[in-house]
This record gives C-alpha cells, sequence and structure tokens, in this order.
C-alpha cells in the first residue's frame, strides 16, 4: 500500500512538476517590528562596561535607500539580504545563549522571528532590481564587519552586545526610513 | 533542475517507506486542537496490538529554525513520554506564538517504536482565535453602547498583546422583535463601541466575533445579549398609548355603569317593589292583631263549622204542587236548587220536624247562602 503511494507521488512530482505555491511574496512590517522590539528587550541599553570595546562599523546606508519607485524592489531585496545574513551569523554561532534566562528567551524568538521572515517572504529573492548588486555588495561588507569583529572579541559578552547595537541600528533604520517599502501592514 | 528535486523527493520517500516494514505502525491523522494560545495534539491509533502489548505515544517539538542544525533527537523538548492517551497538551510548552515549530509523535512498546509522524506548526498562522472573553451592553439615551473583552490566552492575557492592532471585532445586532438574519453588522477595533440612530424604547440583540485578518481567522460568535434603548419616547407610540387606555377606561366605566344599574334594580325591587299588596294584608304583616288570621293548615278542624244537613219531608200535596209548577220552569233551575239545596240539607232528622214546609226551607237556605256571600271566607265541610 505504501509503495503505491510513493509511486503516485514520484509520478506527481517527476512529471506534473507542481510546486509548492510560493508564499506571501511582501515583507511583514509587523513582524519586523516584533523582531525589533525583542532583541531591544532582551539586553537594554549597550551595556556601560563594554563603552571600550565598542567599535564603529561603517552602516550601509546606502543599501536601504532610494530615490524613485523604480529602486523600491532594490530595497526590498536589501532587507530580504539582512533578514538572511543576520540568520546566518545566529547559525554560525548558535551556542551563544546570553548572560542570563531572560536574553536567552528573547534572544531565541528573536532567531525564530528572523527565520520565519526568511522562510515566508522567499519569493523576494526571485525579483529582479538592477540597483541590487551594489546594495548587496555594501550589505555583504557590513555583515562581514561584524564577524570579523566577533572573531576578533573572542564572541565575548560586550562583542555580542555590538552585533545586538548594529542589529537594532539596522532594523530602526529599515523601519522608519524606509515608507517606500512595500510592507504589508 | 525540478526532475532532480522530483527524484529526490521519490528517494526520501522511498527510504522512509522501506524504514517502515517490519516496525510498529505509527500513529495517523495527527493534527492539533488549538485555540488562543492553547495547543493540543492529538492523533489516531486504528491498528490493532497484541494482547501482551501494550502501546504509549511520545511527543516532541523543536523551533523550525534549530532543526536544520539538530543533529541528535536531544535537541527535541519531549513534552508528552510514553501516555496512553492520544493526546498531548503543548499550551505549557511555552512555543512563541509567532515561531515556526515541529510537532512530532510516535508509538513505542517494550520493544519497539514506529517512526515519527512530523507536522509543521506556527500558532499565528494556524492556531484557532476565540470569541470576545465577555460582551456587556449599557444603554446610554437612545444609543447602545457594548463593551467587549479581549479574549485570553492560556495566561489570562489579553490577545492583543500577540496580535497587537490585528485584532478586530465584528459586531452583529438586530431588533429582538426581527429576525437574527436581517441584523447589521459593524466591524470595529475598538473595546468600546456605541451605535447610535437607534429606534427609541426597543429592544436590540449584540453578539461578537473577533477576526484576525491577516489570516481570515475568525471565532465564533460571542453569547447573544439584549438590551432595551431609552430616549423619549416617539410621538406616535405616546398618542397610541393614550387612544389604547381611553379606549380601556371608556369600557371600564360603561361597565361599572352597568353594575350599578343592575344593583340599583335588584335593590329597588327588593325593598321598593312596585306592586304593592292590598291594605288589609299589609296590615297583617305589619302588626299582630287580634283580627282573625289565616291559620295554619294543621289546625283546620277550628276552621271547620258542623254543617247540619236538615231532609225536609214535605206533603205529598204541597210536592205535587210545586213539581207542577217547577215543570214550566227551567230544569236547570230545580238543577240549581238541588244542587244549592245539596249543601244545605241538615243531616238531622227531627221526627217532629218532617212536616218542616218548603217555605221554612228556602229560607233557611236563603240565609245560609247570605252567610256565604257575606264576604268572610269560611270552608265548609260536609
Amino acid at each position: 500500500m505504501d509503495l503505491h503511494r510513493v509511486a503516485l507521488l514520484c509520478t506527481f512530482f517527476c512529471f506534473a512538476q507542481v510546486w509548492s505555491r510560493p508564499t506571501n511574496c511582501i515583507l511583514r512590517e509587523d513582524l519586523l517590528k516584533r523582531s525589533y522590539t525583542v532583541i531591544e528587550t532582551a539586553g537594554g541599553l549597550f551595556p556601560v562596561q563594554c563603552l571600550d570595546e565598542n567599535v564603529v562599523i561603517p552602516f550601509p546606508q546606502n543599501a536601504f535607500e532610494s530615490d524613485n519607485t523604480d529602486q523600491v524592489t532594490g530595497v526590498e531585496k536589501s532587507v530580504y539580504q539582512t533578514l538572511e545574513n543576520i540568520n546566518a551569523l545566529f547559525e554560525k554561532f548558535e551556542d551563544y545563549t546570553g548572560p542570563d534566562q531572560r536574553f536567552t528567551e528573547n534572544w531565541n524568538e528573536f532567531r525564530g522571528l528572523v527565520y520565519r521572515q526568511i522562510k515566508e517572504s522567499k519569493c523576494i529573492k526571485s525579483e529582479a532590481a538592477q540597483d541590487f548588486p551594489s546594495r548587496e555588495a555594501s550589505l555583504k561588507v557590513y555583515f562581514e564587519t561584524i564577524t570579523s569583529t566577533l572573531k576578533e572579541k573572542d564572541f565575548s559578552y560586550c562583542a555580542w552586545e555590538i552585533v545586538r547595537k548594529e542589529i537594532l541600528h539596522t532594523l530602526k533604520f529599515i523601519l522608519d526610513v524606509n515608507s517606500n517599502v512595500k510592507f504589508l501592514r | 533542475m525540478n526532475a532532480l528535486f522530483g527524484f529526490g523527493v521519490c528517494f526520501v520517500l522511498l527510504v522512509n517507506v522501506s524504514a517502515g516494514f517490519g516496525d510498529l505502525r505509527r500513529p495517523e491523522n495527527v493534527r492539533i486542537d488549538s485555540l488562543n494560545t492553547r495547543y493540543v495534539l492529538r492523533w489516531d491509533w486504528p491498528h490493532e496490538t497484541a494482547a501482551n502489548q501494550t502501546v504509549t505515544f511520545t511527543a516532541q517539538y523543536i523551533a523550525e529554525f534549530r532543526s536544520r542544525r539538530a543533529k541528535h533527537d536531544e535537541d527535541w523538548t519531549s513534552v508528552c513520554v510514553n501516555v496512553l492517551e492520544h493526546r498531548c497538551d503543548f499550551t505549557g510548552a511555552e512555543m512563541m506564538y509567532w515561531g515556526l515549530y515541529l510537532l512530532r509523535v510516535r508509538a513505542n512498546t517494550s520493544r519497539q517504536s514506529s517512526g515519527w509522524v512530523q507536522i509543521r506548526f506556527c500558532p499565528d498562522k494556524h492556531a484557532g482565535l476565540g470569541p470576545p472573553s465577555s460582551v456587556k451592553l449599557n444603554t446610554v439615551g437612545g444609543d447602545l453602547e457594548i463593551i467587549i473583552r479581549d479574549p485570553l490566552s492560556s495566561n489570562n492575557e489579553s490577545m492583543k498583546t500577540l496580535l497587537d492592532d490585528k485584532l478586530s471585532y465584528l459586531i452583529q445586532y438586530w431588533r429582538r422583535s426581527e429576525d437574527p438574519q436581517a441584523a447589521t453588522f459593524l466591524p470595529t477595533k475598538n473595546n468600546v463601541v456605541t451605535v447610535t440612530k437607534l429606534d427609541r424604547q426597543t429592544w436590540y440583540c449584540v453578539r461578537v466575533q473577533s477576526c484576525y485578518n491577516f489570516y481570515n481567522k475568525s471565532s465564533v460568535f460571542s453569547d447573544t445579549h439584549c438590551a432595551r434603548t431609552g430616549g423619549q419616547m416617539p410621538y406616535w407610540r405616546i398618542f397610541l398609548y393614550f387612544l389604547i387606555s381611553l379606549l380601556l377606561c371608556f369600557l371600564l366605566v360603561l361597565l361599572l355603569f352597568f353594575c350599578f344599574y343592575k344593583m340599583s334594580v335588584l335593590l329597588k325591587n327588593t325593598f321598593w317593589p312596585a306592586i304593592q299588596l292590598p291594605d288589609h294584608i299589609q296590615e297583617l304583616w305589619l302588626s299582630d292583631s287580634e283580627k282573625p288570621q289565616l291559620l295554619a293548615p294543621e289546625s283546620r278542624e277550628s276552621v271547620c263549622e258542623p254543617l247540619v244537613m236538615v231532609r225536609a219531608v214535605l206533603d205529598a200535596e204541597e210536592v205535587d204542587e210545586q213539581s207542577s209548577n217547577a215543570e214550566d220552569q227551567d230544569s236547570s233551575t230545580h238543577g240549581r236548587h238541588g244542587s244549592g239545596d245539596s249543601g244545605v240539607y241538615s243531616a238531622e232528622e227531627d221526627s217532629g220536624r218532617r212536616s218542616t214546609s218548603h217555605a221554612d226551607l228556602q229560607m233557611s237556605v236563603t240565609k245560609h247562602r247570605g252567610e256565604l256571600h257575606d264576604g268572610t271566607l269560611q270552608q265548609l265541610c260536609a
């Protein structure tokens, strides 16, 4: 009986080639806002004891700006790319749990939100935007700098607080400045 | 590319199927019953088991973002271990409402275990939405104030903390005298809503439904609550009530008059009758006088007077003379005399008076008749 089912499914996949329809191809503003709130609540203000270790990382502002409506898709792809880079950062160094239980819970919730947004808005990657390569390059440099800072500071508490600070700044910039982004509100 | 993917899926399925051969059968129809933040995983086990074997079940979950790198089962969190029921409550697992999770369950016996049956669950997308926790009505003049309390999570917190401004309500209201099918629908995001432009002094019924429009979720309707609007009564209704009360008063007064009339007639006929009794009889009623009164029937004997029957023996000559004279007269007269005489003859006979003349006899009859016509009621007893 099970073999019959497998045979039918194989036929279905191979010849019909009907894949699951793409999920909602629009970024959700409420999920992005909640992501910001969760990671802000996780640790509060930047710790005083980490001020000496603070590193100024150049922010890729150009990746999220648009001069006209033709560049909106490029901005959306930049936002999606940012979320992917954040997720990759956590997957690479997922052993970090934070200083306390509350931090760990918020940190995990943030990771879950980012993962969900990546999963549900995956179709944005397939959209075409001529100005995206330059934006993608800026984002790549930004997150490579963040990764190298983490390694240099040996994945310490302050290193992760620097990462948290940068993520907060990036999300706030996206939410406040980019009214052109086609968020699903 | 797509074909390659299809073959890959088929291969994976084949592996899973082959792995299932010879093992314990897996649970079927795995699904989640959820309401707000209450999540219960349910499954069916329609398979037969050996008599000496007890089948138990183990249910686990993991955040999907962890599952990609989860190499060992330790990364999964067990919620129900070796339970006999076909359900497992994940409410206490504190799954984030916005996260993506994988839930899985398998059957176990003392000797073997079945394969896992896994489902994906996102409470934000898949959990059901409950109705408002309470709906109250207040009347403010001619308006209706509806107070809605948010549906509550398993921690008794408002669902609005999770759904933000995406939680809305659909108010349905209608006149109680009408069919609910003709109700008016009012969408709102507020918890206090005032419905205006309603009929005054009218009963309205209300029920409310929670809505989460992003995923087209809607709850069942709350219980129906009814209230009567206040405000000034419409003029036509005031006039109608006035007419009705006027009519009722008129009928009541009419009834009273009729009863009074009937009572008065009865009293009048009782104490002041129209037909009066004769004066001599009234006198009898009014006082106890020495005048002879009618006695009770028991004393009949005192009323009767002895009646003396006298048989008159006349001379033969006188009789013949009279009979010859009487033949020219009407026979009825003789009969009359006879009948009249029959009542007056005395029963006593006196030999000395046999020769009483007829004239004497007639005189006594006349006298007796006069007594009879005296006006005094006398009962003659024969």
